[in-house]
């Protein structure tokens, strides 16, 4: 499989979510921590389902690696899959970063009272 | 949703709901992750918030964010996508228009399901009135009577208690906290000088009796036991005559009234509500002691018993406490209580007595009659979805969802739904008003105009569940099927479409079959029980009571006057063949009394008859052997009914014999005559022995009541009675004036009011299934229009075409006829208690019903066959 170009890479919307996500959790990224920090920030109420629908298509796009842990009491003795940012989602991420800056540049003012 | 699991651990069925449709590869980390979060919400926000959204997490891991699993029902268990969607005012109002312009459709559809919503409304209505509500007093489940109870010929019995048992069981029972008694016979009294004379209905009550009820009164204070000090006898008055008599003067308390001579002072006034157990017809309650000579009384029944159970005790105890004192006293009286015991019933057990298996078999054909309609409903929505295809292909077309489309369904269903209830409780308060009619006596305040609330709350549910029954299913094809039908330009029609609705018919019929045998077991049971000969004759004869108070008529020679007089004046009457007094009417009130035959042992049970001579002339009633009463008897004679000649005799003749009145050491009298059996307390039971007693002479018994036999209607009569008893004695009250037919009609007014309410029943349930019919083979021709002309282009006959719908319709009606006729035998048992003289299962009934059905089934779907013929071949190839 052939590495895509981070520049020409898009990423939709909810995947700019989970990514950022995992900027901020750092080594501490998994389901349960990831969701609740989107519905943290976001306010947006999703499904525990709908994260791993999307860090399954990132690791398939090779932005993130994933890492299986091990079990605890906590989950009812079931692992856990801890998920890492490569350095291919770093560049992606701060690509749409870029673009989405760009584009907001000057808009600030009307944004923030829109 | 209720989980038992141990603590901070998810709803199990939550878990399995999200392991639904998770991929196996992936459905260890989704569990664990929702587990752990659930932990840590239910620490952070509590338990109740942490499985709602564990749930949450499960539905939509489950099912997405567009859930079609749950199908039809995703509108009701997802409010959330309700909201989204345009306000529910906007549907009704979309469904109004809607039926607005398709009146025929919209007043089919509310009528029928307005029929079925009024028969369980109706139902429902004089069931909750007569057994349902709850009694009005404090704790009325603490309320029993106790009867005695025995057995004869292998038949557990119940009869009212004898003064001698009451007060033994008062003293020696342990298990009530209040016990007491009031005379069980009717006892009317005059009220004296205040306006009109008027008759009242007293009932005469021991010291406990309100205290039992434990009601508090609307005036003043209620009887108990310091009343027996008190010079003048004190009066609790019902608060009807109370409003009708003074006016509802709360200063009545402390009034002196003169009820039949004697002064009373009334003491206190009992809300209506009181009287639903305790006498809804009682005008007073007048205080009754038992007075040592009565005490001593342990064979003459004539009390009613109402107790109130000791907190903790239960029935079954209380049964074994009078039980055990009942034991007492048929070791020390043997002679009189020998193989009698006693029992206790909660009161609320024992409301609507007779009433009770009728109301379920009423509520079952009503439920059947609800059935049927929904059926029809159904049917119909079926076909109207199939109209309606093209509106649903282009909405769906439009953009409109699957579910966008099968909520506006059904809030249109909702709406006729509702319609439906309101006519339907409309019609229930007019039919059960109707009914009132011929409602017994024990029916007549359940039948007064006026809705309950429990009543509408009944025909609402009832609305929502027949929109469940009628709506779901053909609303979920309408509007999943909506993009097909456009685009099919149907030759054959939808034959599954016709198939789900001719299923709908057979189980109509089915159901009709059944409602229709009943009601025929019912009707043909009725008919036997008015053509039963009594032994008397009771048309052409009218009855009323005479008061005579005490203080006006002391004695025998005093009333033997007013009689003569009274007599010699009806007798004037032009019309009048023949007048006489007696104790006690046949078919209104019968109690019982033992006689012993002299040198026997045999306790014969009779009803006492004190009569004038000219009682076995009025009434009709034959002499067997012996001779009749005279005028002047010089000595107490009596005459006696065949039955109680044979059980005392045997075949011998009785004429010429004496017996003992009571027990073996009564008063002798001697036997001068006998006379046929007659029937007394009701047409369907067996004849009871009577001992007839000449009022001449004194006796234990005098008579109240007056027959008169005219040859004229007995009611064109009615003024003229009046009259002529007020020319004798103008404050003299003539009550309960009616002819005795009507007397002995009252004792079938129970079966009439069950018949009636079942026959119609039956009917609508008839109409249905035949409208049902029609409606499908109309819909079947129209169908299969397309068919049918090319089999007439192809030389097919008229004849043949309709034959060829019409087997359809031999097949439906044929499956329907047989499963409903074994539906109707294997359920016939329950119409046993209410068929009189014929078997439930008589085969008669059985064929009448599948012929008269089949008949008429075949003739609804003939006629719309017969449009099968007119197809005109060409208009139809043209449009091929």
């Amino acid at each position: 499989m052939s590495r895509p170009d981070s520049a020409t890479l898009t990423l939709g919307d909810f995947e700019q979510l989970v990514l950022l996500a995992l900027f901020r959790l750092g080594p501490d990224a998994y389901g349960a921590t990831i969701r609740r920090e989107i519905e943290h920030r976001t306010g947006r109420d999703l499904a525990m389902s709908a994260v791993y629908v999307t860090i399954d298509r990132l690791e398939a796009k090779g932005l993130v690696r994933t890492r299986v842990g091990e079990p605890t009491a906590a989950r009812g003795g079931r692992r856990r899959k801890h998920v890492m940012l490569l350095p291919a989602g770093r560049r992606a991420v701060n690509v749409a970063y870029r673009r989405f800056k760009a584009m907001v540049e000057g808009l600030e003012h009307r944004l923030d009272h829109a | 949703m209720k989980d038992r699991v141990a603590d901070d651990e998810p709803p199990r069925w939550a878990t399995r709901v999200a392991g639904l449709r998770l991929p196996a590869d992936r459905r260890e980390f989704v569990l664990g992750d929702l587990d752990e979060e659930f932990k840590d919400r239910s620490t952070a926000r509590g338990r109740r918030d942490a499985t709602r959204w564990y749930w949450r997490q499960a539905w939509r891991t489950a099912f997405g964010r567009h859930p079609r699993l749950l199908g039809p029902l995703t509108p009701l268990v997802l409010p959330r996508r309700l909201l989204a969607m345009p306000p529910l005012m906007h549907d009704i109002r979309y469904a109004l228009r809607g039926l607005r312009r398709q009146p025929g459709f919209a007043v089919a559809a509310v009528l029928t399901l307005a029929l079925g919503i009024g028969a369980n409304a109706a139902v429902f209505r004089v069931a909750w009135q007569v057994i349902l509500r709850p009694l009005p007093y404090p704790k009325a489940d603490r309320l029993v009577r106790v009867w005695v109870d025995y057995r004869r010929g292998g038949r557990e019995l119940t009869n009212v208690v004898a003064p001698g048992n009451f007060v033994d069981w008062q003293r020696d029972t342990h298990a009530f906290a209040a016990f007491a008694a009031y005379n069980g016979l009717r006892y009317t009294m005059d009220l004296i000088g205040t306006g009109d004379p008027a008759q009242l209905d007293v009932r005469t009550v021991t010291a406990d009796y309100f205290a039992v009820f434990g009601m508090a009164p609307l005036v003043g204070r209620t009887l108990g036991a310091a009343d027996a000090h008190l010079d003048v006898s004190p009066a609790v008055l019902s608060e009807g005559l109370w409003r009708q008599r003074f006016g509802g003067d709360p200063h009545v308390v402390g009034r002196t009234i003169q009820l039949s001579g004697d002064p009373y002072t009334v003491v206190g006034v009992m809300p209506a509500a009181f009287g639903v157990a305790a006498g809804s017809t009682i005008d007073a309650w007048l205080g009754m002691a038992i007075l040592p000579a009565e005490a001593a009384n342990h064979g003459g029944h004539y009390l009613g018993i109402v107790a109130r159970l000791k907190p903790g005790v239960t029935v079954d105890q209380a049964i074994a406490d009078v039980r055990a004192a009942a034991r007492r006293d048929s070791l020390l009286f043997p002679d009189s209580n020998k193989d009698t015991s006693a029992t206790v019933v909660t009161l609320d057990a024992e409301r609507g007595g007779t009433l009770r298996s009728a109301f379920v078999l009423l509520a079952g054909a009503a439920g059947f009659v609800l059935l049927i309609a929904c059926a029809n409903l159904a049917s119909l929505q079926l076909a109207r979805g199939l109209a309606r295809a093209r509106e649903f292909g282009i909405r769906a077309a439009l953009g409109a969802s699957r579910t966008r489309l099968m909520v506006q369904l059904l809030v249109e269903s909702a709406v006729i739904a509702a319609l439906g209830a309101a006519v339907g409780v409309a019609l229930s308060s007019g039919s059960v008003g109707v009914l009132g009619h011929v409602a017994p006596q024990s029916l007549r305040a359940s039948t007064a105009a006026g809705l309950d609330r429990a009543t509408l709350a009944c025909a609402a549910g009832l609305a929502l569940l027949s929109v469940v029954l009628f709506a779901i299913a053909p609303a979920w094809r309408a509007a999943s099927g909506g993009g097909r039908w456009t685009t099919q330009r149907a030759v054959t029609g939808d034959r599954r479409m016709a198939g789900a609705r001719t299923v709908l018919v057979i189980g109509q019929l089915a159901l009709a079959v059944m409602l229709l045998v009943s009601a025929t077991l019912l009707v043909t049971s009725l008919s036997r029980v008015m053509r039963v000969d009594p032994g008397f004759d009771p048309s052409g004869v009218l009855t009323f009571d005479l008061s005579m108070p005490g203080t006006r008529y002391p004695d025998f020679d005093a009333r033997r006057q007013l009689f003569d007089h009274v007599f010699r004046e009806l007798t004037a009457i032009p019309g009048v063949t023949a007048v006489c007094g007696i104790n006690a009417i046949p078919f209104d009130q019968a109690f019982n009394m033992t006689y012993v035959p002299e040198g026997q042992t045999v306790q014969v049970g009779a009803y006492p008859r004190t009569v004038t001579p000219g009682c076995f002339d009025t009434l009709r009633v034959r002499l067997l052997a012996g001779r009749l009463f005279t005028d002047h008897e010089s000595t107490r004679v009596g005459i006696v009914t065949a039955r109680f000649a044979h059980i005392a005799w045997g075949d011998a003749s009785p004429v010429g014999r004496r017996v003992h009145l009571g027990l073996a050491n009564g008063d002798l009298i001697e036997i001068v005559g006998e006379v046929n059996d007659s029937l007394q307390t009701s047409l369907e039971a067996q004849a009871y022995p009577q001992f007839y007693e000449t009022a001449s002479t004194p006796s234990a018994f005098r008579p109240t009541s007056v027959l008169v036999r005219t040859a004229l209607p007995p009611a064109s009569l009615f003024s003229a009675v009046r009259a002529a008893v007020r020319r004798v004695d103008g404050d003299q009250t003539v009550a309960r004036l009616r002819s005795l037919d009507t007397v002995v009609g009252s004792s079938v007014a129970e079966r009439q009011f069950d018949l009636g309410l079942f026959a119609g029943f039956a009917i609508i349930a008839l109409l249905l299934s035949a409208v049902g019919i029609y409606g499908l083979f109309a819909h079947v021709v129209a169908q299969r229009r397309p068919e049918i002309g090319i089999r007439m282009a192809l030389g097919a006959r008229p004849a043949t075409v309709v034959g060829l719908i019409l087997r359809r319709a031999w097949i439906a009606v044929g499956l329907g006829l047989t499963i409903g006729l074994v539906g109707a035998y294997t359920t016939s048992g329950l119409l046993r208690r209410f068929t009189f003289q014929l078997s439930p299962t008589d085969p008669r009934v059985y064929v009448a019903v599948a012929t008269t059905l089949g008949t008429l089934a075949i003739i609804a779907a003939w006629i719309p066959s017969r449009r099968a013929a007119r197809v005109d071949p060409v208009a139809v190839l043209r449009n091929v």
